[in-house]
């Protein structure tokens, strides 16, 4: 299941929507706002996102996970707008009969999320802001 | 005579209408650009020639972007028509 919100995060809810009586182990990640990039000192964050293809790519994902590991449940909310220092920007939670699995399914799914939803962050800090770009899409180009 | 041929030109003339996010919206701040092109079908890199040409301030951006059509990454040599969903994608940096 994917989502995306405008609404502050809820570890609850991503825990709750992967749960099963099946289950062994949840992994959740959280990715969250930090407040240094490159040693500047960063205010708050503002998310953007192309919303329809982004929750397309959400869920190709999840099929790609899905095919690689016995997975019980798969979770992952992003949300735009913005979003400060501290806060979950996105959450993810996998479910499945074993550890394994969901371990190494959340941390598959989290990366190719990095690498193909189109979603966009603006960094704001003193005296300016700037859209960033993430150190996994160095290939971006390459791929087409 | 002026007037007609004004028409006729219009006529070979199809309408790309794009969709643009991040950096790209904020260069030219617009969320969508129209490019005319005298070609029903062309390929993704005729594309971004054709948008270098009318836009030149996005040119350099142009090549550190991927494009989607119908919400799905294309290669550069793959075709879309006038009436595709069509987007240009800066790397993303979602997460």
């Amino acid at each position: 299941m994917v989502e995306l919100t405008h609404a502050p995060l809820s570890l609850e809810n991503a825990s709750r929507a992967v749960a099963d009586p099946a289950a062994g182990g949840i992994d959740i990640f959280l990715g969250v706002v930090r407040n240094k990039n490159l040693e500047k000192s960063v205010k708050y964050l503002e998310y953007e996102a192309y919303e329809t293809m982004a929750k397309k790519q959400m869920q190709l994902i999840e099929e790609e996970s899905r095919k690689k590991w016995k997975l019980l449940h798969v979770f992952m909310i992003h949300r735009l707008g913005k979003v400060e220092i501290g806060e979950a920007s996105v959450i993810l939670a996998v479910s499945s009969v074993h550890r394994p699995e969901c371990f190494a399914a959340t941390r598959y799914i989290i990366d190719r999320l990095k690498e193909t939803v189109p979603i966009w962050k603006k960094e704001y800090f003193e005296g300016g802001a700037i859209w960033q770009e993430n150190a996994e899409v160095k290939e971006w180009v390459k791929q087409s | 005579m002026r007037k007609f041929q004004f028409c006729v030109k219009n006529l070979n003339m199809h309408n790309y209408r794009i969709q643009l996010f991040s950096s790209i919206k904020d260069r030219l701040g617009k969320r969508e650009i129209n490019v005319d092109i005298d070609a029903p079908e062309i390929s993704v890199a005729h594309l971004i020639e054709e948008i270098s040409k009318n836009y030149p301030s996005i040119s350099k951006d142009l090549t550190f972007c991927r494009v989607a059509i119908n919400q799905e990454y294309k290669r550069k040599e793959e075709l879309l028509k006038k009436d595709d969903e069509i987007a240009i994608i800066p790397p993303v940096s979602g997460g």
